[in-house]
């Protein structure tokens, strides 16, 4: 019995939509029979990809044959229309052309279009404009459409727009904005002749991202609704002027490039931003004096190389620090905390450090705890590969400075095995911290009686010695912890009276 | 400590199940009919749905509820779906009709794997699919569709 065919013609699409980057088998799917052959030709989501298809030809023949297939049914508008392709020949702009008009006189939602085209760029039809019903518009290496400030752009509906290597200049930017009321996430990336980035009045939008690799030199944006922004300096020229001061919502900020060089520039920096809760600042270079001050920052991710000597953060409700060193191994699990955790509540600094893991490293980090952070919860990540420099951590027992006071430590040693680099490395933390509680994780599992697990519970002990003399070991095996636990691989003390 | 309120759901031939509230809303149209209905809704009608398949998609819903994080989830999946095309196609249309996208996710990727690698008549075969072109249609369809085999 045909139960297939019957199914509702949500669920067909559904499945069409999980062999759409196949156009064989999608083919194939339209002369099964003539449902069949219905079912896929009213199928809304049109994808083409020059990648899929060994022949130019073959291509645009199926691009041409899909789409005009697809505007004779009775549906009413696309739902995606996505066309990745490049364009050698006058017959192949021609077929492009074609198609597009006829999605656009028909009416998408979603639309993608990637066409690269030797030495003269591909300018998008002027019928774009009229397309109403767009909610979502890709463009990736075309040029606006010739009457783009003549006609006016009709993209009521547009929610989503991104604009990779389109050249634009400061107008179009604040027009194209203006244009759109319901804008909400305005990506652009590479895009080439704007030095300034303007948008005013705008009630709705809530994302934006600027990516580029000629200077830009302001930034000005008044909508009060605007909570993401990023800032992606390629050319590392230093960062624009920025005007945001009207963005009361925005708590989100990522940047990667450089400021200008000087004292206190990223004092100023972060002064553009006084709503400020979350700082994503990325930069690949050595930072001389890092000097933050937000009132308003409580989490603070930072991919550099500086060292944790020349960070001073005024940040007094700073809740999570996240120090990521250029980690470019591999990108870092970030644990949640444990479900019942109480001290995920406190301030804590998560270390994710490279190659640099040495003893001289410590003392750093010792000393930059005693800065007025108040971090009460340490998370230390290292991968394995560093762990060679472990031995070296006899020279700590030098350090001047007293265990720093904490609420919890957590460690994750990335590693296969266990080794004397695991006891050497404990050995460090416990030199730099007397933690309440401590939870270590690895890749491998521990054993009750394994060297690491009896030398932390020892060491942990030796740093009592009134008040709290007893160490619970709560381990994998604990049934209580199962529940909570989602890896099996992680041990944790907790000193108690 | 967590709710333990439970909603009863009656399939369209009158099979009942007792199912705990947060399971139960993993359905947006059992969520939906909760939030509308109000202080009455313990008993959910699903007339779309038969008994046999509405078990099953408590049982997905519960492990998808209870335990989303468990290691054994894609296996668990894998599983779920290893059944008959009849049972699939029950699963797919209930998904949909009580708006469950994770399953609807998987009963679709399912039968469009099924669909893979086979030629239109294996195809045909496989799902009982009866050609319906006259000789003439076929033959239209052939010429347009020839790139096809350069593709």
């Amino acid at each position: 019995m045909d139960r297939i065919s019957q199914l509702p013609e949500f669920i067909i699409h559904e499945i069409l939509s999980c062999i759409n980057g196949s156009p064989t088998e999608l083919v194939r799917m339209s002369v099964l029979s003539k449902t069949w052959f219905h079912l896929t030709a009213s199928f809304p989501h049109l994808y083409f990809n020059m990648d899929d298809f060994k022949s130019r030809e073959t291509f645009f023949k199926y691009i041409e044959y899909t789409t005009s297939r697809f505007c004779r049914q009775d549906v009413v508008t696309a739902r995606t229309f996505k066309i990745v392709t490049t364009i050698h020949e006058h017959a192949e702009l021609d077929i492009v052309n074609r198609c597009l008009e006829l999605v656009f006189k028909k009416g998408v939602k979603a639309l993608e279009i990637d066409i690269t085209r030797k030495f003269n760029r591909y300018r998008l039809p002027n019928t774009l404009l009229s397309v109403s019903a767009l909610k979502s518009l890709t463009i990736c290496g075309c040029e606006l459409p010739s009457s783009f400030k003549v006609n006016v752009v009709k993209f009521k509906s547009l929610i989503c727009l991104k604009l990779e290597s389109v050249s634009l200049d400061d107008e179009v930017i604040t027009y194209l904005t203006a244009s759109c009321p319901l804008l909400k996430d305005f990506h652009i990336k590479y895009c080439h002749g704007f030095k300034r980035f303007c948008v005013y009045r705008h009630q709705n939008l809530q994302k934006v991202v600027i990516s580029y690799k000629t200077r830009v030199e302001r930034i000005d944006i008044e909508a009060p609704n605007l909570c993401t922004l990023g800032v992606l300096d390629w050319a590392k020229r230093g960062a624009p002027q920025m005007n945001l001061a009207s963005c009361k919502k925005l708590t989100f900020v990522a940047y990667y490039g450089c400021p200008l060089p000087g004292l206190n520039c990223f004092t100023d920096f972060l002064s553009n931003f006084p709503f400020i809760e979350k700082l994503l600042l990325s930069m690949n270079y050595k930072c001389n004096n890092l000097k933050l001050s937000s009132p308003s920052l409580r989490t603070l991710l930072l991919d550099s190389q500086c060292d944790l000597e020349e960070i001073e953060l005024s940040t007094p409700n700073l809740v999570s620090f996240n120090y990521l060193c250029n980690l470019r191994i591999r990108k870092p699990r970030i644990h949640k905390p444990w479900i019942s955790d109480p001290t995920c509540l406190n301030a804590c600094m998560r270390c994710y450090p490279n190659g640099c893991i040495d003893a001289l490293w410590f003392q750093k980090w010792r000393r930059f705890l005693d800065k007025k952070n108040k971090f009460k919860v340490l998370n230390l990540y290292v991968h394995a590969a560093y762990s060679q420099k472990f031995e070296e951590l006899e020279k700590l027992k030098a350090l001047e400075l007293p265990p720093y006071e904490l609420e919890h430590v957590e460690l994750q040693l990335e590693s296969h095995e266990e080794s004397l680099a695991h006891i050497a490395f404990v050995n460090a933390v416990l030199w730099c911290c007397r933690p309440r509680s401590l939870t270590f994780r690895s890749s491998f599992s521990f054993e009750e009686q394994s060297d690491v697990v009896k030398f932390t519970y020892e060491k942990l002990l030796e740093q009592e010695d009134q008040g709290h003399t007893n160490i619970k070991i709560v381990s994998p095996s604990s049934s209580l912890l199962m529940a909570l636990l989602r890896e099996e691989k992680a041990i944790r003390y907790i000193k108690e009276e | 400590m967590t709710s333990s309120k439970t909603i009863v759901l009656r399939s369209s031939d009158g099979a009942t199940f007792e199912v705990d509230e947060a399971v139960a809303l993993h359905s947006l149209m059992i969520k939906h009919r909760i939030e509308t209905g109000g202080a009455d809704s313990t008993t959910i009608d699903v007339p779309e749905v038969t008994g046999n398949t509405l078990s099953k998609v408590i049982e997905y819903c519960k492990k998808h509820v209870e335990a989303p994080n468990s290691d054994d989830l894609k296996s668990f999946d894998t599983d779920f779906v290893k059944v008959d095309q009849a049972v699939l196609c029950h699963l797919a249309k209930a998904s949909y009709y009580m708006n469950i996208k994770g399953l609807l996710d998987l009963s679709s990727k399912t039968i469009a794997d099924m669909f893979k690698g086979k030629t239109v008549e294996q195809i045909r075969e496989t799902f009982h699919i009866k050609n319906d072109f006259t000789p003439e249609e076929e033959e239209e369809l052939r010429k347009e569709n020839s790139w096809n085999l350069f593709v």
